[in-house]
């Protein structure tokens, strides 16, 4: 026997200020507070990495203690080089860090810059802007930033600055429909009819109100791509060198260890990668939930 | 002819999860309908018409639904076959003039149901249920009771041409059918339905046609099946004047030809009483009035309830008795078997609730009372 | 029918001129690029030149590694394909029904965890997902299902063809979005009145009419996702060691292989229009009224 509930429901008005749906339900709120989990060990991460308050240093060579497994003093165990790996995981957030910031900076403020331009002057300037904007989205990712490299040998910093730009596209054309929307809604005419001179401030306002939960979703959904990439990118050997830490290399320095039994080497920072980027995902599916606003990936 | 369906003490519940109370839609309510009448409906908006409908159908999925009540409907034998094992099980009544079985579609339902004392909760295990009557309701919808809907354009699927829309339907019903012979099936249709150039129709879609079109070709769908009950939830919901006219002398014409019956719903009663044979009168949820429509359409104080006499004696516009005031939520906990309610739902309305007949009004909700033969009402001005 | 050319000579014009565009910008980065490379071709008339090799399909010889591209571009781009669509199949068939039952299943206690296996199946690093499966397999069946040259007598073809397709299906993120599209848009289209209407007709529970309502979406979601699919098979094809463009586009990264890099560039381009193309014809076809 069961209770009976009453079937969520949804505001179904394109509002203005995009309001917060009064009940976000269970599964909400376990996805945001998964992903504000995530968000914070990485911070944590990021700041004891770059602080250099290792317990135990990541790039201390221990041939001694080589292939520990995960115990109370080793958490994740060692590498074949003896070398904590904990301590490597941690030091590995350095690798995408600010690459993703930089990478999601870079995708929504000049996507935002393009929407709003296009959403504005929808003759012109705008089918130039997407012109050059879909060819960039034409091109899968991964060769785009494989031609960068080949082109520039470029460090994680520009290769990130490139994944941006890669993700320019999709948010501009974004921001334009929301432009586009609210250019005909009524109560900008009526600004307008007030003679609100400062027009321009006000429509970056309306343009900032309304699209800022999206922007946030984006990034959110953002670094998530940023640090798929950059640990696939370790992988394959183009991204990170050893022998500083990225997940990403982790995963590929462990594979060869698989077949001794040593699947920790591997596995534990796939398994981060996994929980990180998982993480990261639900914290962007629960506030897209909330602000019921259907952002896609 | 004898019964075709009966319905009894059909309760529908739903609960309000944001001030957590419940809302009466429907409580109490009984009806029957004989076959080839035609049984009117009427009542405002939000009073429960359509809920009622729903519910006969098996579409109410908003929890709890419904909670209590029996529908008996007269299944053909073939269709009975199917579903008896499984179900009926002794719940049936028996038609007192031909001997024939009613069914009771909603068997079970006390299974699935459970009341708390405290605090005065209803517990349904709505999916269960739902899947139980479903799988009744797929020998029932369409093939004996069939149901229209306001708002026909909404009410087809428009990706698809309606001779699509024809062939996948007549299909479902009779696998065997070849696309040749359901698009013959089809034209046939749409000609008693009374649309000409059927075959230019077959190729348009749902949204290149006008309303009027739009609501008979639904009507013809719904037909297809050959039902023996038609369900019509205000089918005229739209229309200019001359086309609900028309609609409502359609929906005769194919009554007299193929011995439909039909329950048509509506609020407003002068289209229902040009071709009801009775008439059900509701008021948030409760009946107050029933019976045949020489009796209920006099609309004179002395022998009609005061809603039915203000329906039938003003002129209205449909802006006047569609006030678009929504269902009266009449926040109540319920007991085991015993509905609770303060007093009569009509009575901040009613114009004769004055005098010593005010005070019975004001304590409790009266009865359905039975004045002359089949025809009931509810109101204190009528007990004796 | 008239619409079907229509659409189809706007949406190949529009590929053809993003085409154009990606080439133009290939080109402008292979002559900007930091002299290392001999011979760059003469301005405009070299850019003509790579129009009219690329429009062919004669893509020579590279400058750099004087490989024949033509040679292996062409069987790779074919393996591609292959892996693609294959990946694009699998995920459709794995998430249609798990979105399905999870809308038919309103009271979410049932899907949830299907629903979480789905988003950790999609979430996996691809590369380690294929590594594991690789060793998994080879450890209970002996075989290493990467992939060997024909006729080497080595490995197991069937293995080998299936193991980076599911991987590519699992891996590519399509399973957990397709979803959760197919449950919220099902569960929309399932209450709407047309589809309300038709089950009070008679149409079957299951069935009703909501065909429509979900291609469409699924179709758009679909065809979008080639150029991630494209990017996954970049990795996958490493791991498997499977002969198609992306392992291709590996080695041409590794060795600097710029015009190779080019030419791959030029097919993807071409395949993700191309896709885009068929996308518009489907909704067309599905969808009559072009909204």
């Amino acid at each position: 026997m069961k209770r009976f509930y009453f079937e969520k429901e949804r505001p179904a008005i394109e509002s203005f200020h995009v309001p917060l749906s009064r009940r976000a339900s269970v599964r909400d709120v376990v996805s945001i507070g998964f992903g504000l989990l995530v968000v914070s060990y990485l911070v944590v991460f990021y700041f004891i990495s770059v602080t250099g308050t290792f317990i135990r240093d990541p790039m201390q060579i221990d041939i001694s203690n080589m292939f520990l497994p995960p115990s109370i003093d080793h958490l994740f165990g060692t590498d074949f080089l003896g070398r904590d790996i904990f301590s490597r995981v941690v030091k590995g957030t350095e690798a995408f860090f600010i690459p993703g910031i930089i990478s999601i900076s870079v995708s929504t403020t000049f996507g935002l810059l393009f929407g709003i331009v296009s959403g504005f002057y929808p003759r012109y300037s705008s089918k130039i802007i997407f012109y050059v904007l879909n060819i960039i989205d034409s091109i899968p990712r991964i060769i785009f930033i494989l031609i960068i490299i080949v082109l520039f040998n470029p460090s994680i910093y520009l290769i990130m600055t490139f994944v941006g730009i890669s993700s320019i596209p999709k948010i501009a054309s974004y921001i334009k429909a929301k432009v586009e929307l609210l250019k005909n809604q009524r109560s900008i005419e009526a600004a307008r009819a007030l003679g609100l001179s400062q027009a321009t401030i006000i429509f970056k306002h309306i343009v900032w109100l309304s699209s800022k939960p999206v922007l946030i979703i984006r990034a959110t959904l953002g670094m998530g791509e940023s640090i798929l990439i950059e640990t696939s990118l370790s992988y394959l050997g183009i991204g990170v060198q050893e022998p500083t830490p990225s997940w990403g290399n982790m995963v590929a320095m462990g594979k060869d260890f698989f077949f001794q039994g040593k699947i920790w080497l591997s596995t534990i920072p796939a398994l981060v990668i996994l929980f990180t980027i998982m993480g990261l995902y639900l914290l962007g599916d629960g506030l897209n939930s909330i602000y019921n606003e259907k952002v896609s990936r | 002819m004898g019964q075709l369906a009966q319905v009894k003490d059909l309760q529908v519940y739903f609960y309000d999860q944001r001030d957590k109370r419940f809302i009466r839609a429907v409580e109490d309510m009984s009806f029957s309908i004989d076959e080839g009448s035609v049984l009117g409906v009427v009542g405002e908006s939000g009073c429960g018409k359509t809920i009622t409908a729903l519910s006969m159908m098996g579409l109410v999925e908003a929890e709890p639904g419904i909670i209590g009540g029996r529908f008996f409907f007269k299944l053909p034998q073939k269709d009975v076959k199917f579903v008896e094992d499984y179900l009926f099980r002794n719940t049936w009544i028996e038609d007192g003039q031909k001997g024939e079985r009613l069914y009771n579609l909603f068997c079970g339902l006390e299974k699935y149901i459970s009341y708390d004392e405290n605090p005065y909760t209803i517990i349904k295990d709505s999916e269960k249920w739902l899947r139980r009557n479903n799988r009744i309701m797929e020998y029932v919808r369409g093939k004996n009771i069939s149901m229209i809907f306001q708002n026909p354009g909404c009410s087809l699927n428009p990706f698809i041409t309606i001779g699509t829309q024809f062939e996948r339907t007549i299909r479902r019903f009779d696998k065997e059918t070849s696309r040749e012979q359901a698009r013959e099936r089809a034209i046939e249709l749409l000609r008693s339905v009374r649309l000409y150039q059927p075959e230019t129709i077959m190729s348009m879609y749902p949204g290149s046609l006008s309303v009027g079109m739009a609501q008979r070709i639904i009507i013809a769908i719904a037909l297809c099946a050959h039902p023996r009950l038609l369900i019509a939830d205000e089918p005229t919901i739209g229309l200019d004047t001359t086309n609900m006219y028309k609609i409502i002398e359609l929906l005769e014409k194919l009554r007299a030809e193929m011995g439909l019956t039909l329950m048509l719903i509506s609020h407003n009663i002068r289209i229902v009483s040009t071709i009801a044979t009775g008439i059900v009168v509701m008021y948030a949820g409760i009946v107050v009035e029933c019976g045949s429509k020489k009796d209920v359409i006099r609309g004179k104080s002395r022998t009609n309830h005061p809603y039915t006499e203000a329906l039938v004696s003003s002129v209205p516009s449909d802006a006047d008795i569609k006030r678009g005031k929504k269902l009266q939520e009449i926040p109540g906990s319920v007991r085991n078997n015993k509905r609770e309610m303060n007093c009569c739902p009509f009575l901040e309305r009613c114009a004769y609730a004055v005098g010593k007949v005010r005070k019975k009004c004001e304590s409790r909700c009266p009865e359905l009372v039975e004045l002359s033969s089949g025809h009931r009402i509810r109101c204190f001005l009528f007990y004796t | 029918m008239i619409r079907f050319v229509k659409v189809f000579f706007r949406e190949a014009l529009n590929m053809l001129l993003l085409i154009i565009g990606v080439t133009a910008l290939l080109y402008l980065l292979f002559n900007i690029m930091p002299g290392f490379f001999p011979g760059k071709g003469e301005g405009l008339f070299g850019y003509t030149q790579l129009l009219r090799k690329l429009f062919t399909f004669q893509f020579g010889t590279s400058i750099i590694t004087g490989r024949d591209i033509n040679g292996i571009v062409f069987p790779a781009f074919r393996n591609t394909i292959v892996l693609t669509v294959g990946s694009i199949f699998f995920s459709i068939v794995i998430a249609v029904p798990i979105g399905i039952f999870s809308a038919y299943r309103r009271f979410k206690t049932y899907s949830w965890p299907l629903v979480i296996f789905s988003y950790i199946m999609s979430t996996i690093p691809v590369f380690y997902l294929g590594y594991l499966v690789l060793y998994i397999v080879s450890r209970y069946t002996g075989v290493l299902p990467i992939y060997y040259p024909q006729g080497s007598g080595r490995g197991n073809p069937l293995l080998s063809f299936m193991l980076p397709i599911l991987v590519l299906g699992f891996g590519n993120e399509s399973i957990s979005e397709i979803v959760r599209l197919i449950s919220t848009e099902l569960e929309r289209v399932m209450h709407s009145d047309y589809a309300v209407a038709s089950k009070a007709r008679g149409e079957s529970v299951l069935w009703s009419s909501v065909n429509e309502g979900i291609m469409i979406p699924l179709i758009s979601i679909v065809f979008s996702k080639i150029p991630f699919i494209i990017g996954g098979a970049v990795i996958v094809e490493h791991v498997f060691n499977w002969p198609g463009m992306g392992r291709l586009a590996f080695q041409a990264t590794l060795d600097r292989d710029l015009p190779l890099l080019i030419v791959i560039t030029f097919l993807s381009v071409l395949c993700v229009r191309g896709g885009m193309l068929l996308k518009e014809l489907a909704l067309l076809y599905i969808n009559p009224h072009e909204k």
